[in-house]
Parts: structure tokens; C-alpha cells; sequence
């Protein structure tokens, strides 16, 4: 039971990164990343490659959080800058459109889009329920635990975390006050490429496996944290990622076993209409 | 008399169905209510619609019972509007659907995860056409109605509309059951023309195509689901060359599509269009300023005659 329980807190740490990176974006620019679950994927995928070629798990990551920054501001100057000026459906549609392509690409280029894993020594076997073996699962802990001190620190106290904040809050009065709000953008992107970088090394330690359609389901659970437990603290997602990752891991124990989807969706559905301003009362 | 090959039998149902989809979000994109259950209110339609029919009831009447049996959801999800709005209500509404079909998958009901199959076929490429059109019909007379105009300034500012008299909740309401209504359409029409039920159609990626539809025709316009289902739904089926990367490519064009106008195709074929007028009006201009200068002149010369002849007097 414990180990299984270990299982949940890793999972639901892998869906509190994705969270991050929607939630940063979001309180800058006020839409919903749409290509974050891909780009997650997409890090998973480089993991694996720089393992497979280099076997070395420090070289992957590094690798992984580089590759995630990079995709995510060439997403934010290439396309999200020149259609920011639509309402967020268009740009909500953009990134959906752009997630796709990362798939497809994954799909085509990477071991025919078939399941592709680490050596078993580098893996913990999240997704298996079995025995959460190695020291990576306490290193997952730590470093998810290290981002949200971080970045709520950020968030609160730096001048990067107020400009942010601003630009979230009124973009014209930003401006008045000497922000560049491009560059707020891009930053925000920039950070949730990292998040993503590490969701990649998460996935690709944790999962059993990785597919070039793991992005989906990672993505709702993101969004489904991020509008259940508020975007305005960070250790709110933090929270909420654990509690959902646990809530999966019970019900696969104790509840019936083919119903754990449903069950999660239902519990999301109760508590949006309960709490509409989230579980801890912080608007988006 | 009007035989078609089966594969455009297919092209016109599932466009019309996919219009009808489209059309639907539209509705409630007009409201900027983002109640996004139309897949769930499709599946209840289909599912309801075939249940009936299996059972021996006649094809229109399982069909106007699966109509009003998606309308009757509708409404009950339009209620979410008392207690959410924009993202949460996108995701609590698409949360909805997602546990209507992971109910037919976990339980088994109605055939469960292998489908429900069997359906005798009652449709075609005309009874869509004929649906279609009474949809265009209907929604032009919504359009022009002053509801639609109460809906529209509701999505622009609910203060605003509110102070104005009008009632937000009555409206998302009315614009969450004219959805049903189409995604009912949709539903019937689907199942009677596959004639097999797959519970993973009604998921979360068919969702996306219609999004996508909408986006890219013209979220807040009556023609944008029709431009988006001509292009994106016709277009895939010329793009077979391509094989692999036909996914990548339909993509990219999305993407070129929003950066080049991020009101979609219909909001480019009304900039054309007043651009082509705008042309057409100046040339016109031109012409009356020319006359008019040659009229100015006729009489300047006149004038400068009479004040010779004047003079000369």
C-alpha cells in the first residue's frame, strides 16, 4: 500500500509540473497552452533518445529542460506573438494545432510512434503500482518540492514574479510602468518550457512507458488541477497534484478498478460546481 | 435519380454533421459561454436514438426523441451557468461528456466498449442536405432576431447587457438548448448512417476537430462553421498524397490560417469581399470625381466666356 501510495505522490507531482507551466502562462498572458502536454511528451521522447544514445540520465535531463525551453519561446515568437492580438479561443486553437504537429512528429520520427522505455534500472515503476525502487522517486519529491518554494519565492518577491504578475493584471498599466510585456510573455513561456523539461524527465523515469499520445490525459488532469485548486499559489497546485495523483491510486486499490476514470471526472465535475472559485478559494 | 458514390455519400453526412457540431459551439460562443458539452449531448441523442429504433420504434420518432432528449441535457448543463463561467465551466462541461461516454464504457450499457451495433441504416447524403439547409434557415432567422442580438451583446459585456434588461442566465439557457437541439440533429443523424456505435468517437478528440472547425470558420460568425467544415472536412480527403503527414500539414494550415486572420475564413471572405467593393466603390469615385472635374471645368469655361463676352460688352 505504501509503495502504490509513493506511486500517486510521483504521478501526481508529474500532473503538478504540467499545472505550473499552464498556470504561469496563464497568469501572464490569461490563455491555456494548449501544446504543454506535447511539449512534456516531446521532453519524455528526448530523454530517452540522449539515454539511448549517451546513457547518461544527467546529460538526458539537462538535455530535456533545454529542448522544452526552446520549443515553448519558439512557440511564443513564432506564433502565439503574432495572433496574441485574437480573443484566446484563436490562440487556444494555434496551440492545439501546434500540440499535433509535435505529435505527429513524434509519432513519425521516433521508433514508429510504438512505446518506447528506459532501461529498467533507470526507471521506477510508477504506473505499474509496484515498488517505488531507486532514489529517483526522492528526487522527483525534492526537486517538485525545491520548484514550489522557487517559484512561489519568485512569484512573490522577485521583480520578474511582480512584472508577471502585472502584465496578468493589467497589461496597459504594466506597460505605463516601463514592463516589456513581450519579453513577460516570452518568460513565462521560457519557465514553462523548464516545467515541461522536467515533467519529460518525471515521465520518462516514471511511467512504465511513454507514447506519443500520453500528452492528452496528462494535459486534462494539468488543467483540471490548475481550475480545481487555483493558479494564484503554487503550493496549492503542488497540493492538488498529489491529492489527484492519490485519488487515482485509491481507487485503483480500494475502488472498483475499471471505474477510476469516470470516478476522477465525477469528483471534478462535484467539486467545480461546489467550489467555483477553486478548492482554496483563489480565482483564476 | 440523384446516385452519388458512396464516398461522397460520406463526405456530405459527416460534413453536415460536423456543420451541425460547429454550429452548435458557435451558438454558445456567441454568448461567450463556453459550455462545451456538445459531444456528450451528441452520444445522448445517438445513443437514445438507436436504443429506440432496436427496440422497433420507427426511425423519426427515435430520432425526435433523441433530439429532445439531448435538448432536455442541454438545458440541464446550461444550469452550470449559475454556478460557472468561462474555464471552469469549459472544463466541469467537458468533464460532463467525458463521464457520459466513460459511462458507457465502464458499465457495459449499450453495448459498452465494443460499440453499439446493428442500427438500420435511414439516412443519406439528401435527408442531411434537406437537414442542413433547414439548420441554415433557422439559424439565419435566429440571427436576425432580436434574442440573437441580446446574446451577442451579452457576450460582449454581461454588465452591460444586464443593465440593459437583458437576463444572462435566460440566455445561456436558450443558447445551451438550441445546441442540444443541433448536436440532437447531429446525434440521429450520425447513428442511422454509421449504423455501429463506437463509445471512443464521442471523446475528447472529436471535440477538438470541431473546435478547430469553429476557430478556423469564424468563431463569432453564422457562415464560420461552413467555411471551416469546406475547408478542414473536404480538404484531408486531398491530402491523401500526402499519407503520413497529412495530420502535420491540415495542422499547419490551421496555424497559417489564424496568423493570417485570427477571425477565420469567414472574416477573411468579409475582408476580401469589402476590399473587392472598396475597389469597385473608388473606381466608381474616381469616375464621379473625373466627371466632376470635367463638369467644374465645362463651367469654368463658361464662366471665363461670360466674363469675356462681359468685358467685351
Amino acid at each position: 500500500v505504501i509503495s502504490a501510495l509513493s506511486s500517486g505522490v510521483v504521478t501526481g507531482l508529474c500532473y503538478a509540473f504540467i499545472a505550473y507551466g499552464l498556470a504561469i502562462v496563464y497568469r501572464s498572458s490569461g490563455y491555456f497552452n494548449m501544446a504543454q502536454g506535447e511539449i512534456c511528451m516531446f521532453c519524455g521522447y528526448v530523454v530517452f533518445l540522449v539515454v539511448h544514445t549517451t546513457g547518461s540520465l544527467l546529460l538526458a535531463a539537462v538535455a530535456a529542460v533545454l529542448v522544452g525551453i526552446a520549443t515553448s519561446a519558439a512557440l511564443q515568437t513564432l506564433i502565439i506573438k503574432r495572433i496574441q492580438a485574437a480573443d484566446h479561443f484563436s490562440i487556444l486553437v494555434a496551440t492545439l494545432a501546434v500540440g499535433t504537429v509535435i505529435t505527429e512528429a513524434v509519432r513519425l520520427s521516433i521508433n514508429e510512434g510504438l512505446p518506447v522505455s528506459l532501461p529498467a534500472d533507470l526507471r521506477i515503476h510508477v504506473m505499474n503500482f509496484g515498488e517505488i525502487g531507486g532514489i529517483q522517486g526522492v528526487w522527483i519529491t525534492v526537486m517538485a518540492l525545491l520548484l514550489a518554494v522557487a517559484l512561489d519565492a519568485w512569484l512573490r518577491f522577485g521583480r520578474g514574479g511582480l512584472a508577471l504578475r502585472a502584465v496578468g493584471e493589467a497589461p496597459p498599466i504594466a506597460m505605463m510602468f516601463g514592463v516589456a510585456v513581450p519579453r513577460v510573455h516570452l518568460q513565462a513561456m521560457a519557465f514553462a518550457g523548464l516545467t515541461a523539461g522536467l515533467t519529460g524527465v518525471i515521465l520518462a523515469v516514471s511511467f512504465s512507458y511513454l507514447t506519443p499520445y500520453i500528452s492528452t490525459t496528462l494535459m486534462f488532469h494539468g488543467l483540471a488541477i490548475v481550475l480545481v485548486f487555483g493558479v494564484t499559489a503554487t503550493w496549492s497546485i503542488l497540493i492538488g497534484g498529489v491529492t489527484l495523483g492519490l485519488i487515482e491510486v485509491s481507487i485503483v486499490l480500494w475502488g472498483p478498478i475499471e471505474y477510476h476514470e469516470l470516478i476522477t471526472f465525477l469528483i471534478i465535475i462535484t467539486v467545480l460546481l461546489l467550489r467555483p472559485a477553486g478548492v482554496f478559494r483563489s480565482r483564476i | 435519380m440523384f446516385a452519388v458514390p458512396p464516398y461522397v455519400d460520406g463526405l456530405v453526412t459527416f460534413g453536415v454533421i460536423y456543420v451541425l457540431l460547429a454550429s452548435a459551439v458557435h451558438l454558445t460562443l456567441l454568448a461567450n459561454y463556453l459550455m462545451l458539452s456538445q459531444i456528450g449531448l451528441m452520444l445522448i441523442a445517438a445513443y437514445s436514438s438507436s436504443a429506440l429504433v432496436l427496440i422497433g420504434v420507427p426511425w423519426i420518432v427515435a430520432a425526435l426523441a433523441g433530439v429532445i432528449a439531448s435538448t432536455i441535457a442541454a438545458g440541464l448543463i446550461g444550469l452550470l451557468g449559475l454556478r460557472l463561467k468561462d474555464f471552469p465551466l469549459a472544463i466541469a462541461s467537458i468533464a460532463i461528456s467525458e463521464a457520459l461516454r466513460l459511462t458507457i464504457v465502464s458499465t457495459g450499457i449499450l453495448g459498452g466498449i465494443a460499440g453499439l451495433s446493428g442500427i438500420p441504416k435511414a439516412s443519406n447524403w439528401q435527408v442531411s442536405v434537406l437537414i442542413l439547409l433547414a439548420m441554415l434557415l433557422s439559424l439565419a432567422w435566429f440571427h436576425q432576431s432580436r434574442t440573437c442580438r441580446e446574446v451577442i451583446a451579452l457576450g460582449d459585456d454581461e454588465i452591460s447587457a444586464r443593465a440593459l434588461g437583458s437576463n444572462p442566465l435566460r440566455l445561456k439557457i436558450l443558447v445551451s438548448v438550441l445546441s442540444g437541439v443541433l448536436c440532437g440533429c447531429a446525434g440521429a443523424l450520425y447513428a442511422s448512417y454509421v449504423r455501429f456505435l463506437d463509445p471512443n468517437f464521442f471523446g475528447f478528440s472529436t471535440l477538438i476537430f470541431i473546435l478547430v472547425f469553429v476557430v478556423v470558420g469564424g468563431a463569432r460568425r453564422m457562415f464560420g462553421p461552413c467555411f471551416g467544415v469546406a475547408l478542414l472536412w473536404i480538404l484531408p480527403g486531398y491530402l491523401d498524397f500526402l499519407a503520413d503527414y497529412r495530420l502535420i500539414v491540415y495542422s499547419v494550415i490551421v496555424i497559417v490560417i489564424l496568423m493570417i486572420e485570427p477571425g477565420g475564413l469567414a472574416a477573411l471572405a468579409e475582408r476580401l469581399v469589402r476590399q473587392i467593393c472598396g475597389a469597385a466603390s473608388s473606381v466608381q469615385g474616381t469616375r464621379h470625381r473625373a466627371s466632376g472635374n470635367k463638369n467644374q471645368k465645362l463651367k469654368g469655361g463658361l464662366n471665363e466666356q461670360q466674363t469675356t463676352y462681359d468685358k467685351s460688352a
